[in-house]
């Protein structure tokens, strides 16, 4: 019973502040930590020098590293990270449930079959297309398999438009297993190179992050993130059940889909872009509810903070930890949720909460 | 005035309400009583929006319920239903500031109405606490308290609480401070709709009666009238008495068993 009472006395500010902090001391870490080390002076100078200031820190390799290799790829860290644990964070509240992440729904098993329906199909479907166009179409179609797999699991989970959590989970499953089997057969006909491609895809990896790509990132993720933020409210009154929300004046049925798009938008984006990333979705905003509140107006907020802050951990972990090779993003994040997912179904078997 | 016209409800033909009309006037408390499976929830569903596709029409204050979009039926009538389950852990105070999703209030003014409904409801100890940690009669008056933050304000048009079986499986002191709380809010022109089991509960609190069965509102009207031995034997087929309570001279049914009955039947 220690957790009887909640400190409701540390304002939302606060807390933001706080998250903003920490995140960013970890950002300017990852900054600094790789194979060519970069002192924070040297970072500062670097940034001085391309502002105009003749200040002499920094070699031209540092220069080229932070800004071509360091940068883009923290910030593509932050980003993904951040949309993970968001959506995360409101998937388990709108199916009322804290084991939810984007996996257990089928999006991320979707997105998969998308990506790699289109590394398979890229070269006989669209062959014509141009190169400027062909980055496109790994995300566009990831994005696609991602919601129509959440959609199906919808549709399978509820009954005269209520969710049944067990058979929503059930019915994830069920999508999971489909769009793996899919992937089965594409792997029964797909190519050496296709296949390693495919299986770096599913394992994560955050090493592809360019500028380029972080200019078609950012909109769908900022739009996700920003738009889920708006949904706290709501996602507050269906905490109650969606009889009590909607007798509380929420728009359910509308606010459901809004949360579906958005939450698919980001984790579709993100899987894209990043592969599956495990974990980051379900761990953060669970340590965010028991420390702070499972108020969504902050835990949207403070879980897209924890969210990047993990990632960025877990990357530096990625990438020193067997330099100057790299491990996958996914075995790290997968390691380290692993435990506590199974430290969440022990805790919750004692609860009750099922 | 909360008025619903000749409804009827079905589902693959099988009919689970039957040309129900009934008035919910405001300052007054509708008690609603039936045996199981009598249609009484799924009458209140379909006047608080939630069920659509009935035949009839639901008015509020003379606007169809239908036509109403969820914002603002939102500040015409608050539910409660019997039991609701959060998963998370959330504050006494964050489970009543639901309640007041509708509004645009300043901070003041939300932290004014919830301290009122706490108080309202006895909640004041309970500050900060989490509502899973609570018990089952204190559960419920915090959601009694966010109903009523719900349709706390001040309004020149009527409003309507509509309670789904609130007081099972509360004990005696619960049953009756929730019940007495929502008499309370008769006095600030709501009209209150309750199904209760306990027909002695019902009796005893309301001004109006309605009794239902097998889809049908069987009998309606002022309590003294609805409530006599006939008219429960008749709803629920189950043989009761009346007697009187000395205390307070109200009339107090007791049910016996069935079992002779159906035994001069078999034989």
């Amino acid at each position: 019973m220690k957790k009887n009472f909640q400190n409701e006395r540390i304002s939302i500010n606060w807390m933001l502040t706080i998250a903003f902090i920490i995140l960013f001391l970890l950002f300017l870490i990852s900054l600094s930590t790789g194979a060519v080390s970069i002192s924070l002076n040297e970072i500062i100078g670097i940034f001085l020098n391309n502002l105009g200031f003749q200040i002499n820190i920094g070699s031209e390799i540092q220069d080229f590293v932070l800004f071509e290799i360091r940068l883009p790829r923290v910030l593509f860290t932050v980003l993904i990270g951040a949309t993970l644990a968001v959506s995360g964070a409101v998937l388990q509240g709108l199916f009322r449930n804290p084991l939810v992440e984007p996996g257990i729904i089928g999006v991320s098993s979707g997105s998969a079959l998308g990506a790699f329906f289109i590394i398979l199909m890229i070269n006989s479907l669209f062959q014509d297309t141009s190169e400027q166009y062909k980055i496109w179409l790994l995300p566009f179609f990831s994005f696609l398999g991602g919601l129509f797999a959440i959609i199906f699991t919808l549709k399978l989970g509820s009954y005269q438009g209520r969710i049944s959590i067990i058979i929503l989970i059930l019915a994830g499953v069920a999508i999971s297993a489909m769009a793996n089997a899919l992937i089965g057969l594409g792997i029964f006909y797909a190519s050496d190179l296709e296949l390693r491609k495919f299986t770096f895809w599913t394992l994560g990896d955050l090493s592809g992050a360019t500028w380029n790509i972080l200019s078609i990132i950012i909109f769908p993720i900022l739009i996700s993130i920003i738009g889920l933020n708006f949904c706290a409210k709501s996602l507050n009154a269906i905490s109650l059940g969606e009889s009590e929300a909607y007798h509380s004046g929420v728009n359910v049925e509308r606010i459901k889909k809004i949360i579906v798009f958005l939450s698919a938008l980001g984790v579709g984006t993100s899987v894209a872009f990043a592969g599956i990333i495990g974990f980051v979705g379900l761990i953060v905003p669970h340590v965010i509810r028991m420390m702070l509140s499972s108020d969504h107006r902050i835990l949207i907020p403070i879980s897209g903070f924890g969210g990047a802050s993990l990632l960025l951990i877990a990357d530096l972990f990625a990438r020193t930890v067997v330099l100057p090779a790299e491990l996958p993003i996914g075995v790290i994040t997968a390691t380290l949720g692993t435990p506590f997912f199974i430290y969440l179904l022990v805790l919750s078997k004692r609860k009750n909460i099922f | 005035m909360l008025e619903a016209k000749n409804i009827s409800y079905d589902i693959q033909g099988k009919y689970l309400i039957k040309n129900c009309s009934l008035k919910i006037e405001p300052g007054k408390l509708t008690a609603v009583v039936g045996p199981n499976g009598a249609g009484k929830s799924t009458l209140l569903k379909i006047l608080t929006g939630e069920t659509r596709g009935f035949d009839g029409i639901v008015l509020y204050n003379g606007e169809d319920n239908l036509k109403i979009n969820s914002l603002c039926l939102s500040k015409l009538r608050a539910v409660l239903l019997q039991d609701t389950h959060v998963n998370f852990p959330f504050t006494v105070e964050q489970i009543i500031e639901i309640g007041r999703y509708s509004y645009q209030d300043t901070k003041s003014e939300k932290n004014k109405i919830i301290n009122e409904v706490m108080m309202n409801n006895f909640l004041k100890p309970y500050s900060g606490r989490v509502y899973q940690t609570l018990s089952g009669g204190e559960r419920q008056r915090v959601q009694l308290g966010r109903v009523m933050a719900q349709i706390w304000n001040k309004t020149d048009y009527a409003k309507y609480l509509l309670l789904d079986e609130p007081i099972s499986g509360l004990d005696i002191f619960h049953q009756h401070a929730l019940l007495d709380t929502a008499r309370a809010l008769l006095m600030k022109n709501i009209g209150v709709m309750a199904i209760i089991h306990d027909l002695n509960l019902a009796a005893s609190y309301s001004d109006n009666m309605i009794l239902m069965k097998e889809g049908e509102i069987v009998k309606c009207g002022i309590t003294p009238d609805v409530f006599n031995e006939e008219n429960i034997e008749m709803t629920f087929d189950c043989p009761v008495s009346m007697i009187k309570d000395l205390e307070t001279g109200k009339n107090i049914v007791v049910s016996r068993s069935r079992k002779n009955n159906i035994n001069s039947i078999i034989h």
